[in-house]
């Protein structure tokens, strides 16, 4: 306690460091909301492959999901930056290896979601569209995935937060977000404890941020149930 | 509970890392590069086929590979937000000679020589030290752009007063550094931590986790200014490195260029001035040896 | 412009370091796992106890720690904290509490959930049976409590494992670091990092075995 009250906080240290981590945030959201736009679209290609009626593509989709809801994202992210770079010479930039690991990874998960989301809807829903003469396609575009898709909001917020957590895993291979740049005024200022403190107080709020409106589009799209 | 574990465990590591690396410094001095090439396997090695020189005046950008958490030599000036300090004044200097606009491509610095060699960027945009090992994967500038004076920082509070007061102390160093290669040899007795930023191995020794840690001497003002439980350990520079440029292996081309480049600055006293303006003042207040480049590259002392 | 040859040599050599740090993994995973259970029951009774006082902090906690990245807190107690209570935490002691904090705010609504997903009936059954409050809780309804989070805890524990790679950044010498030492030595990037890929997917795969074994034995006749 004693060094508790010996430390000399820098807190100016803070005030100086806002210009440069508000540029680190908008790479933290730029990178967050291209890998979960992109998620959202691979993982219910995946879903639906999963539930396919040919044996071969359903098993490959629940290979895909296995592996890569095991892996955790920063190995892969080293793996997709370095060794594929070393391997095969395909050069990414430290931001979109971090958008194709946080995509790939998040799509294993989005999967699952849709697929249980999918797996939730009435079947009389789909049979009910069918016998309306709606083709069996647009059938499910307009009838079924619309109904999955408010069912599996709660589940894709949640993970929507981990991809905001998560990219600040993408900072240790160089890219400039919020926790790299934060990194960068640690090694200027020498001033750790006041900086990660005011890192995590930003991505706090972010997540907060989230959550607050997550739970106003499912207040929407629940309001004609009421 | 975990105390030993975890020391066992670091221990075992730089262990590792500085048998490869000691026993690569031991070898390139007994039998030579070529005894090196077979002890370690380059596989992931860059050969140019074209040069990058040609690139950067035809396209008039060049990928730099750079860590700007070193001030006051690269990082990033909180009043502009651009990156700034000694090796970055230099770097567009040779840039501008060509006129091609550097595009930085930041990397944490023990990634930079495996970013090289994956082709992250075309060269190293800061001077690295120049290493036996590292110059198996690449090939460094004829020519020094800075010479690195390594000293000695100890907490304020430390018994220790001179070299032989630290010989089975616990260091900490930056990974991939030339202190984490060339301390084990002056400290064969010491263990040794590697941390991936300076600041970090700075921490490590003002909560106590480390005895010492080893810095440049243009770090160790910077820390100096900011950490107030350290201090230096004085006395004469514990080694000096010569640092350049490194860029692709069998790229002659830009090579000769960057070379001849910074032989030519060398004679106009460029980097001895700008060392001067920007290392000189914390060297001068911490009272810290340090060189400067002289004409074709031979390091001179400065007295601040 | 290079060609790769692949060395998977350099991958055997070192087997035996890849799997002391796997080793290292799995065992602050455990520990911390166990630390935030403990925790996440804590903060959860606190959640459900119907007292304003206890019910807020607790909310409160379970937002603040699932709002902070994992790495943050990695870098905020062994660098940031340890310079201001001047305690020197080892990489692995601050591996541990950061995991566990992390842990904690799931396994707090695993635990809160869980409880609330016994039927009321169930208590009310056990009151009238002349059951106290207490033996209520322990014998009705936190057994029944424990088998509806089982499959959850088995995902945090997965999501533990994933987030102790990590403790490199903090200068632990898992297996990460292992595969980036050989990496930053010998620039072969593609097999080391496979390497520790396929270990985790290894790993993780055992475990499911396990929690769907243990799902089993648990559940009702």
């Amino acid at each position: 306690m004693s060094a508790l009250l010996a430390y000399a906080f820098r807190w100016s240290v803070v005030q100086e460091s806002f210009g440069q981590l508000e540029h680190g945030l908008r790479i933290t959201l730029e990178l967050s909301l291209v890998a979960l736009v992109l998620s959202l679209a691979l993982g219910l290609i995946v879903a639906l492959c999963r539930m396919a009626q040919f044996a071969p593509l359903r098993l490959a989709a629940y290979a895909y999901i296995q592996v890569f809801r095991a892996v955790s994202l920063y190995i892969y992210v080293l793996w997709v930056y370095f060794g594929i770079a070393g391997a095969t010479g395909i050069n990414l930039s430290p931001l979109t290896a971090g958008v194709i690991a946080l995509t790939i990874l998040n799509s294993a998960y989005m999967a699952e979601i849709y697929r249980s989301a999918l797996g939730a809807v009435d079947r009389g829903q789909h049979e009910a569209a069918t016998s309306l003469g709606f083709g069996r396609v647009r059938g499910f575009t307009t009838v079924v995935l619309p109904q999955a898709i408010r069912t599996a909001v709660p589940s894709l917020v949640n993970q929507f937060v981990d991809i905001v957590k998560d990219s600040s895993i993408v900072a240790i291979i160089g890219t400039m977000d919020l926790m790299g740049v934060t990194n960068q005024l640690v090694g200027f200022y020498r001033a750790p404890f006041e900086l990660y403190t005011l890192v995590a107080f930003f991505y706090l709020t972010i997540v907060l941020v989230i959550s607050a409106l997550a739970a106003g589009l499912e207040r929407h799209l629940q309001r004609h149930l009421r | 509970m975990s105390e030993q574990d975890s020391q066992a465990a670091s221990n075992g590591r730089t262990t590792r890392g500085a048998l490869i690396r000691t026993g690569g410094l031991a070898l390139a001095g007994a039998a030579g590069a070529g005894a090196l090439a077979g002890a370690a396997p380059a596989a992931g090695r860059r050969i140019a086929a074209d040069s990058v020189l040609d690139r950067w005046t035809k396209t008039k950008k060049a990928r730099l590979g750079v860590d700007l958490s070193f001030p006051p030599l690269q990082f990033i000036d909180p009043k502009t937000k651009k990156p700034s300090g000694y090796m970055v004044q230099i770097t567009e200097m040779m840039m501008k000679d060509i006129g091609v606009k550097p595009e930085y491509v930041q990397t944490p610095f023990a990634q930079l020589f495996a970013g090289l060699a994956a082709d992250k960027f075309d060269m190293v945009g800061i001077a690295a030290t120049i290493l036996p090992s590292r110059a198996l994967q690449g090939w460094f500038a004829g020519v020094p752009v800075f010479y690195e004076s390594n000293v000695v920082l100890v907490k304020k509070s430390s018994k220790a007063h001179r070299l032989s007061d630290l010989r089975t102390a616990r260091f900490a160093v930056l990974q991939g550094s030339s202190q984490q290669a060339s301390a084990p040899v002056i400290f064969p007795k010491a263990k040794f931590k590697a941390m991936a930023t300076e600041s970090d191995a700075a921490t490590e020794v003002s909560v106590g986790r480390a005895d010492a840690a080893i810095f440049s001497e243009f770090s160790a003002g910077s820390i100096l200014g900011n950490n107030k439980n350290l201090r230096p350990l004085g006395g004469p520079a514990l080694f000096v490195d010569a640092n350049t440029y490194f860029m692709p292996e069998g790229d002659e081309k830009v090579w000769q260029w960057v070379t001849n480049w910074l032989r030519y600055q060398s004679t106009h006293q460029t980097m001895a001035g700008l060392w001067k303006k920007w290392v000189g003042p914390s060297t001068k207040k911490y009272h810290l040896n340090t060189s400067v480049v002289g004409t074709n590259g031979e390091a001179v002392p400065y007295q601040s | 412009m290079f060609a790769y040859a692949f060395d998977w040599s350099v991958v055997l050599e070192h087997r035996h370091a890849f799997l002391l740090g796997a080793w290292l993994d799995i065992w602050v995973t455990a520990i911390s796992f166990l630390l935030a259970c403990v925790l996440g029951m804590a903060v959860a009774l606190l959640r459900v106890s119907g007292v304003r006082l206890f019910r807020w902090p607790a909310f409160a906690y379970v937002q603040l720690v699932r709002g902070v990245p994992l790495l943050v807190f990695l870098y905020w107690v062994y660098f940031g904290l340890a310079v201001v209570l001047g305690v020197a935490f080892t990489g692995v002691q601050a591996a541990i509490i950061a995991l566990t904090l992390t842990g904690s705010a799931y396994t707090a609504e695993i635990f809160r959930a869980a409880i609330g997903g016994v039927d009321r009936g169930q208590a009310e059954a056990a009151t009238a049976l002349g059951f106290a409050r207490r033996s209520t809780f322990r014998h009705v309804v936190f057994p029944q409590a424990i088998r509806i989070a089982l499959p959850p805890l088995g995902n945090t524990f997965v999501g533990l494992l994933k987030g102790a790679t990590l403790i490199s950044v903090i200068g632990v010498a898992d297996m990460v670091f292992v595969a980036q030492d050989i990496n930053l030595t010998y620039f072969t990037p593609f097999e080391p990092f496979t390497a520790v890929g396929l270990i985790l997917i290894v790993l993780v795969a055992i475990f499911s075995l396990v929690v769907t074994g243990a799902e089993r034995f648990l559940r009702l006749p």
